[in-house]
């Protein structure tokens, strides 16, 4: 297998324990999960399943209890906490469910934003991989704009062009229709599949089906584990009785 | 009334609910309101009250106007005159200094008198407890002797003996019989005057030179205005009996003018402004404290913002929540208030304690009606000001949208109102912290002032010796001194010791006019140089380390058979002999030599030079016009002066470092009335004291403003604390979703430090420009340094921006410590 086959992201007999008070609760047992570069990937699964902590350990927000994790082929399961910083912000996009933008800043700083955490980028620099990635999702019109000014679908591309101004390897994207209307969510994810037809990585969240079908691949999690499709209908067939 | 009952029920749960926050509010607000009670109740005992005299809008202090005195004493022949020429006067009565000697009753003893016209009690409405007042007939010349006691010798001397009208007591060797009692209650300290336990008419003195007018004596007077004449039409009045009187005398009182000035001012005039300063400055404590109220207020109410939504959403008007949330912030008031009241209450006393001295009238101040509705109104107001802001910002709550509460964005919320506070305190805390920086480099400098003598480990007490001296031969005069100097001396761990006469350093003066030989003498006395006047032994340079700069010292054989010789300080030479060496000059005194009714010329040569000694304090000092100073030996002085000599002296003492100066004094003493039992030997008083008073003012200012600075500095750092702790907690799912986005825990501590260091730094240069203009109030409380001292206002202003950096930094902190995952867990 030569480099540019491998896949940019593999997790092998992933675990991660919480500890509340006495109580253990096994939030990941075991995972196992690759997602090659150019892959659009959504995992989906019940409330709970543990879909969002694996994606913050994916995002390297969250360190996994046991197992292990390559991003790029690099080991990324015990840096500290600067490093997780300078990998998130150079190889990581993330697209969140309220979006999160910043209500103080204007729409162009919110995208400026992860490039101003990077040493020495000329300004310039800044500006034009900003202007690229709003006109990327047609908000290019709305710089000046703060969010509050914007619709929900507006601010949903905004913060798409927020995680795309670092031109990052994976875009991660939890639950990006929660907050929106059927016609918004529709366009954001059509968003996302012109950007994964572009060569965008994309890792995304979602327990909608009718949204996961947008990906070219579906894993499916339950109690923490990965299951196949069958057996999840089966799992969950088996929890309602 | 219901719905105030039921928004003040609603308030109290409210309180008891949120312990933290209540608990904080009030011991800050206690803490301003208390401050400001006890600088109000030291303001309304020293300023406001009437002085407890019943005519006292009517009574004033009277002085002579001279060249080197504004305030000296008064000729008594003078006094007479402005007693018989006014017109505008109901009456007017001197008084000075008494020998409060007294022996026949008990164990002799020395206990403060003063010497006082008939109208003296009468003027200030003082009834005595019981007994008469003095009458004319008393206070003449011949008159039989009478005495009047206070209420405390009464009990201490008499046992309360109620009988004891009537009675002999021997006071400075006279029988006197006892005609009153004055209360207790009788308190009165002005210049010459302190409240006494002997109190004997001034016109029975029998020394004759006290009847020239060329004499002065320590004598002042106060006088009462007749109904309906004003300062003003007095001093008018005064000029025209003094112009009378400098035609009628010329050689004296060519001058002279009186000084009239009301007795409320010469008793607090010096801390008017003292006390105003600091009234403003604990103003500023108290608005620091509402603005770190007020910004918990807005705090809490942005978190409560929905339930403001669902009343108004009920149909609660702004009105409505507004005079809730003002229900709430005066209850806050109120309990501060009260508890401030304490706090004023038992600080008042202690600083009472600790600064005795410094403050006139200081047995005046409590909390009285006065002072409970002043802190009752603060309260209010201060309730009414710190609640008002978060009251309407919270009147103001968009009800949809806090309801709705959708949270697609995460706001900053950099409250504006919250930063203009914070910037607030800022500039008022730094303000304040100048106002002590410039007192505490007043006070260095003062430290720093070489007073021209060595106060460390010398003492000075009185001895008095028995009445019947008095009638001695002057001879008999010298050999009891010389015996007491003996003795002294022959006490183990005394290294020097000296008699002393005149002026003291730095607690009383004593002038003589003089006659530098070769000078053209002024026509008119009242011309005529002045100098102060020591009578000293050879020791007294030695014991206080006064350096000898020219010629020689005293020595014993500088004594009543030799040449009569003088020591002259520097600022004599430099006055008087400029550009020439003194020794060997000739100076002559105008004194009362060998008649004691009439002032000679006395020539004494100079035989040394030594030190300036700071004779009017340290911080006065140097702007005192009269500054030459004259030394002469102990046992050389005039026949006139041997003979006051006979009724007290002073005894100057330098201890040996290492003992213990109290336990030798009491040696000192018990040898002394083991050879003169009949002899008084007064307190000690420790010359390092006596440095120490002479700066009392700057220290109590010092002090009170320091307390202020520092409640400001805290105050302002908590302020600053809570709101960037406010705001991260704020911005802890922002600070998520920049770590999200890759900031390093560096990015997100400068972010935070950030908004303190802009608040820190307005609020710096916004306090430096304030206390620019209004450290200017402080001029005259201020010694060496200018008001807008650069030094000061550096090390303050870097001072005050390291507080708040570290007080920032906290926030700071906990911000760079958010874990991203749990800030947007919410997701």
């Amino acid at each position: 297998m030569t480099e540019a086959n491998l896949p940019l992201i593999q997790i092998a007999d992933l675990t991660k324990v919480f500890y509340t008070d006495e109580i253990e609760t096994h939030a990941l047992s075991g995972v196992h999960l690759s997602i090659a570069k150019g892959e659009y990937v959504a995992m989906s699964g019940p409330s709970g399943c543990g879909k969002s902590t694996l994606l913050s350990i994916i995002g390297l927000l969250d360190t996994p209890t046991a197992g292990r994790y390559q991003l790029n082929t690099k080991p990324v399961e015990n840096l500290d906490f600067a490093e997780r910083a300078r990998i998130r912000n150079q190889e990581i996009g993330f697209i969140f469910q309220s979006f999160n933008l910043i209500g103080d800043l204007t729409v162009y700083e919110n995208v400026e934003l992860p490039l101003t955490y990077r040493q020495r980028m000329p300004s310039a620099d800044r500006k034009k991989r900003v202007m690229e990635a709003l006109e990327r999702v047609g908000m290019a019109h709305r710089l000046r704009h703060y969010p509050s000014q914007l619709s929900g679908g507006q601010q949903q591309r905004v913060a798409v062009a927020r995680a795309l101004a670092g031109k990052p390897s994976i875009l991660l994207a939890d639950e990006p229709t929660g907050n929106l209307d059927s016609r918004n969510g529709e366009a954001v994810m059509e968003l996302l599949s012109d950007l994964h037809r572009e060569g965008a990585t994309i890792c995304m969240v979602t327990h909608d089906p009718r949204f996961a079908k947008h990906a070219q691949r579906e894993v499916h999690l339950f109690d923490g584990k990965v299951v196949a499709e069958e057996e999840l209908h089966k799992l969950m067939q088996d929890a309602q009785v | 009334m219901t719905g105030v009952v039921q928004d003040l029920g609603y308030a109290l749960r409210q309180l008891g609910k949120n312990q933290g926050f209540t608990v904080v509010a009030i011991v800050t607000l206690a803490l301003g309101i208390g401050a400001n009670t006890a600088i109000f109740s030291v303001v309304s005992g020293v300023l406001l009250n009437p002085l407890p005299f019943p005519r006292a809008d009517r009574i004033v202090s009277m002085f002579e106007d001279k060249p080197n005195f504004p305030k000296g004493s008064i000729s008594y022949p003078n006094f007479l005159d402005w007693q018989r020429d006014n017109a505008s006067f109901e009456a007017m009565a001197a008084y000075r200094w008494g020998d409060g000697s007294i022996t026949g009753v008990g164990t002799a003893e020395n206990v403060p008198a003063q010497r006082i016209s008939a109208t003296f009690f009468p003027i200030l409405g003082v009834s005595p407890l019981f007994g008469r007042n003095f009458t004319a007939d008393d206070d003449r010349r011949g008159a039989s002797p009478t005495v009047m006691i206070s209420e405390g010798l009464w009990k201490r001397k008499f046992g309360s003996d109620l009988n004891v009208i009537g009675k002999q007591l021997t006071v400075a060797g006279d029988s006197r019989t006892i005609i009153a009692v004055v209360p207790a209650s009788f308190r009165l300290r002005i210049n010459n005057f302190r409240t006494a336990d002997i109190y004997v008419p001034i016109g029975q003195e029998t020394n004759p030179a006290f009847y020239k007018r060329e004499s002065f004596w320590g004598t002042d007077a106060i006088g009462l205005l007749k109904t309906g004449v004003t300062l003003q039409q007095a001093r008018e009045d005064m000029r025209r009996v003094n112009a009378g009187l400098a035609a009628a005398y010329p050689d004296v009182n060519a001058n002279i003018k009186a000084n009239v000035i009301a007795l409320k001012d010469e008793i607090v005039g010096e801390m008017r402004p003292v006390l105003l300063v600091l009234l403003g400055a604990v103003a500023f404590v108290l608005l620091i404290a509402c603005v770190n109220v007020a910004n918990l207020l807005l705090a809490r109410s942005t978190a409560r913002q929905r339930e403001f939504s669902v009343r108004a959403a009920l149909g609660a008007g702004h009105a409505r929540i507004v005079r809730q949330l003002l229900t709430e912030s005066l209850v806050l008031a109120l309990v501060g208030g009260a508890l401030g009241l304490l706090l004023a209450k038992w600080g008042t006393a202690a600083a009472i304690a600790a600064i005795p001295r410094s403050l006139p009238r200081a047995e005046e101040i409590g909390i009285d009606i006065r002072v409970l509705f002043f802190t009752l109104s603060i309260s209010v107001i201060t309730g009414i000001v710190f609640g008002l802001v978060p009251a309407l910002k919270s009147s103001r709550t968009n009800i949809g949208d806090t309801l709705k509460d959708t949270g697609r964005s995460v706001s900053g919320h950099r409250s504006r109102i919250q930063a203009i506070f914070v910037i607030g305190e800022m500039a008022m805390a730094l303000v304040l912290l100048v106002g002590a920086g410039l007192m505490l480099r007043t006070l260095v400098q003062l430290w720093g002032v070489d007073p021209g003598f060595n106060p460390h480990n010398v003492v000075h007490f009185g001895v008095t010796p028995p009445p019947s001296l008095a009638q001695g031969s002057l001879d008999e005069v010298r050999a009891i001194f010389r015996q007491i100097d003996s003795t002294i001396h022959s006490v183990p761990g005394v290294e020097n010791a000296s008699l002393h006469w005149g002026a003291r350093p730095m607690e009383g003066d004593d002038e003589t006019a003089i006659w530098p030989e070769g000078q053209q003498l002024p026509e008119h006395q009242a011309d005529y140089a002045s100098t102060l006047e020591y009578a000293v032994e050879p020791d007294y340079l030695k014991a206080m380390r006064i350096p000898l700069l020219r010629g020689r010292s005293f020595t014993d054989a500088d004594n009543e058979h030799s040449e009569r010789v003088v020591l002259i300080d520097s600022s004599f030479a430099k006055q008087y002999f400029p550009g020439q060496d003194p020794i060997g000059k000739h100076v002559k005194l105008f004194a009362l030599d060998s008649d004691p009714t009439q002032r000679t010329w006395v020539s004494r040569v100079v035989v040394g030079v030594v030190g300036h000694v700071n004779q009017w304090g340290l911080a006065e000092d140097a702007i005192r016009p009269l500054q030459a100073q004259l030394y002469l030996p102990f046992m050389q002085g005039t026949d006139v002066s041997m003979k006051n000599v006979a009724q007290g002296a002073d005894v100057f003492v330098r201890f040996g470092s290492s003992l213990n100066s109290e336990a030798t004094f009491q040696t000192i003493r018990k040898k002394l009335l083991a050879t003169h039992s009949d002899l008084i030997v007064g307190e000690n008083q420790s010359e390092e004291e006596v440095v120490a008073r002479s700066i009392a003012g700057q220290r109590f200012s010092l002090i009170l403003l320091g307390v202020f600075a520092g409640l400001a500095l805290l105050l302002a750092g908590i302020g600053i604390y809570g709101v960037l702790s406010y705001l991260v907690g704020q911005r802890t799912r922002e600070i998520g979703v920049r770590m999200a986005l890759g900031a390093q825990r560096l990015h997100v501590l400068r972010m935070v430090l950030r908004d303190g260091v802009r608040m820190t730094l307005a609020g710096a240069a916004i306090g430096i420009v304030a206390a620019l203009g209004l450290t200017r109030l402080m001029t005259n409380m201020l010694f060496g340094v200018k008001p807008t001292d650069p030094m000061t206002f550096a090390v303050v202003a870097v001072m005050l921006c390291g507080i708040a950096l570290f007080a920032c930094y906290l926030p700071a902190r906990r911000a760079m410590r958010v874990d991203p995952m749990e800030a947007l867990r919410y997701e």
